[in-house]
């Protein structure tokens, strides 16, 4: 039997057993609390900012608490590695898994897309590159369908939604064992981790090439930073002299401390690195070129050893698009504006966004401003303290991402990419603004850690949560999807028409074989240009005659909720003009109702005789 | 003018996990070895996808990448992260291949991953009992 403590050691021991019992309590009754909240919330009609206002209290409850204990313990004198990796996990699940878990099928219209490549691999065995551009990066569909079939669940859509959890847990992991590397700091590696996790709501890490390419990307910059990053050759030297200058750094140099695996696994460590590589050039089209970026930015600085790593990854990522050159030049066209103004405020939203939409964009812009500006001065501090070398090398990877801008709008998401690819080292930067050598924050010096924490959660679900009444599908919704798709009841080559934007519109393998007739003329030109307030019988029998303009062997008009949500939120038509052109097509003797469903309704257009 | 050396300041500011331990390593093949041999004896036995799926997720995970990383001297979660994409790496370039070839056979694909990740695995976890990293 142990003797009895001392006094002061006694109160040391109990505070010790209270702490820890408060870090493990914590993250149980924010897990309790979030489950008890998704079984208050009732979903079945969203209002605009999607899933926030019909939220139970508990899980505000439940999420404000893990955000602060998380973020306490992050900066608590005394790492806590076990309650921190449950804090991570329930913080996790409550802002990436409460959709899945309170919606049916997978949220996001174009998951739907993504799910049909990978069945018709699953059907065919191999891919036809004349269909689309997925076709000839298959490398993420071809793992999935291969997945599909040794799981057992042969239609993705019954795990697809459960991606976003799946990849944001893998990226945690990797975007902890990259700041390490870069940072040498577990506590900077765990807070860029929260911080990280909080930020990235750019909603990439769904079912699709993005979220594996974006694992591959980061698990070659782990290589590279873990086991080839090297002193600075001249080039870095003179751009870490220039800032220590400019910021008239008063003490010695402090990082450049040679890697402890370095030398003993260079060998290895490049072959896994050029797999990565090459699987990601076969899987997404934009990461393998920001990858080559972010080392041909090091090499240059000599912080990459050796250089021909480089040439290597190029000759992999270039040997790829090779073949596939002429598909992409016609089809997108390489460079779509070297003005990088135009590229970032390219949208692909239609419509004019209503006041709730432009509120969480100005959401989402000031919480990427704020990172690129708060992970600067973090930067500054770093290299104030003697890391002029660590700043330089999070610099590079933080902004090398922007010179995206240069060339592509990517469809209108490039920004929210650049983004993506630059949020693991915004978030150490940000670390290093309140922290710049991992030091503890105890106490009252937690409340500004604490707030930022907060503050960036409220954004995250803005952005995220936000538009569930435009992310989620109903169940019937998808059920339409299947009926136009489904040979039996539609023919090949038919017309679909959308009212708007976001309805699953290509769905299971042969997903090619209907074609799309968009219906802008709801929008404005050829209807007068006048907002279509009180539907005639002359806009049903446009839309008639625009079906038939595309010589399908048969038509169909769509209405959904999700479509009805986006016309709402994006002033596509005056209030309620939607439902009042439904009405209009529900009585005119052109169109026929043939799937109706309280949320989807299919018209199938009547030939003439 | 260059900042004069301050040797007030530490020289150290590392704070980074050490190597993970034979027997970490070890524990950890063992378990996705067993884990392996759940999945394919569940997907043998025609289980329902949604109790085989955590099985075959957590072995096509971490199971292939295992033997090729389970050396390296890094530390635990950098063993695991690097792990996990050798193996997602691994099984999209084969199942790339088998696509791309006109080969289509997930089954035995996942059959012969599963017996050469075991059968290397075993090899790796008694070599790290003899010759440890």
């Amino acid at each position: 039997m142990s003797p009895p403590a001392s006094g002061s050691g006694g109160r040391a021991a109990a505070r010790e057993r209270r702490v820890r019992i408060v870090a493990w309590t914590v993250p149980l009754a924010g897990a309790g609390l979030w489950a008890v909240g998704l079984i208050l919330t009732d979903i079945t009609a969203l209002p605009s900012f999607g899933l926030i206002p019909v939220l139970a209290w508990p899980y505000w409850v439940g999420l404000a608490l893990v955000v602060g204990g998380t973020t306490v313990l992050t900066h608590a004198p005394r790492l806590r590695h076990g309650p921190l990796l449950a804090h991570l996990g329930v913080l996790i699940a409550m802002l990436y898994a409460t959709a899945p878990a309170l919606e049916d099928p997978p949220r996001y219209t174009y998951t739907y897309k993504h799910v049909a490549i990978t069945q018709y691999i699953e059907r065919y065995g191999t891919v036809e590159p004349s269909i689309d551009i997925y076709h000839r990066w298959p490398g993420f569909f071809s793992l999935s369908a291969w997945f599909s079939q040794v799981s057992g669940l042969l239609d993705p859509t019954s795990y697809a939604a459960w991606a976003e959890v799946y990849f944001t847990a893998i990226d945690a992991l990797l975007v902890w064992v990259c700041i390490q590397a870069v940072a040498r700091s577990q506590r900077t590696a765990w807070q860029a981790t929260v911080l990280f996790t909080l930020t990235n709501w750019v909603g990439q890490n769904y079912y699709a090439p993005q979220a594996f390419g974006f694992v591959l990307m980061l698990g070659v910059l782990l290589l590279c930073l873990v086991a080839l990053r090297t002193a600075p050759g001249p080039f870095g030297r003179w751009v870490e002299r220039s800032v220590r200058l400019l910021l008239r750094v008063r003490v010695a140099p402090r990082d450049h401390q040679p890697t402890a695996f370095r030398g003993r696994l260079s060998g290895r460590t490049i072959g896994l690195a050029v797999m990565f590589d090459a699987v990601l050039a076969a899987s997404h089209q934009l990461t393998p070129y920001v990858l080559l970026m972010q080392l041909a930015a090091l090499v240059m600085g000599g912080y990459l050893r050796p250089w021909w790593v480089l040439v290597v990854t190029s000759a992999a990522t270039i040997g790829y698009l090779v073949p596939n050159y002429d598909f992409v030049v016609h089809k997108y066209g390489l460079l779509t504006s070297t003005d990088p103004l135009a590229n970032a405020r390219s949208e692909t939203v239609e419509g004019v966004p209503g006041a709730d939409q432009l509120l969480i964009q100005h959401i989402a812009l000031g919480t990427a401003v704020f990172c690129f500006l708060f992970a600067f001065v973090g930067l500054v501090r770093r290299a104030r303290r003697g890391f002029a070398g660590d700043a330089v090398v999070v610099g590079a990877l933080i902004f090398t991402p922007v010179l995206t801008l240069v060339a592509q709008n990517y469809g209108g998401e490039a920004k929210l990419r650049v983004y993506l690819y630059a949020l693991p080292w915004l978030c150490v930067g940000l670390c290093w603004a309140l922290s710049p050598e991992g030091e503890p924050r105890a106490r009252l010096r937690s409340v500004l850690p604490v707030g930022m924490a907060l503050g960036l959660t409220v954004a995250f679900i803005a952005q995220f949560l936000g538009r569930e009444d435009i992310n989620m599908l109903s169940r019937d919704e998808v059920g339409a999807a299947a009926y136009l798709f489904n040979s039996s009841n539609v023919q090949p080559g038919s017309i679909v028409m959308l009212t708007a934007p976001n309805f699953p519109e290509r769905y299971g393998p042969l997903y090619f074989r209907l074609a799309r007739a968009n219906l802008p003329t709801l929008t404005s030109s050829d209807f007068g240009e006048r907002p279509l307030l009180f539907p005639r019988g002359d806009d049903v029998e446009e839309a008639a005659r625009l079906i038939e303009l595309e010589e399908g062997t048969s038509g169909y008009l769509v209405f959904s909720q999700g479509q009805e949500a986006y016309a709402r939120n994006n002033q596509l038509y005056a209030p309620h003009a939607l439902r009042a052109f439904e009405g209009a097509v529900a009585q005119s003797a052109r169109f026929r109702l043939v799937y109706d469903t309280p949320t989807a309704r299919i018209y199938e257009l009547v030939k003439r005789p | 003018m260059p900042a004069p050396h301050d040797d007030a300041v530490p020289r150290s500011a590392s704070d980074v996990l050490g190597p993970a331990s034979s027997r970490t390593r070890q524990r950890l093949g063992l378990a996705l070895i067993g884990v392996t041999v759940l999945a394919v004896l569940l997907a043998a036995g025609q289980a329902p996808g949604a109790v085989r799926v955590p099985f075959v997720l957590v072995a096509a995970t971490l199971l292939p990448g295992y033997p090729i990383v389970v050396r390296l001297p890094v530390d635990l979660p950098t063993l695991l992260a690097l792990d996990i994409c050798t193996s997602l790496a691994l099984e999209a370039a084969l199942t790339f291949l088998l696509v791309q070839a006109d080969f289509w056979h997930p089954q035995g694909l996942g059959l012969l991953l599963a017996v050469a990740g075991v059968s290397a695995s075993m090899l790796a976890v008694t070599a790290l009992r003899e010759t440890p990293p």
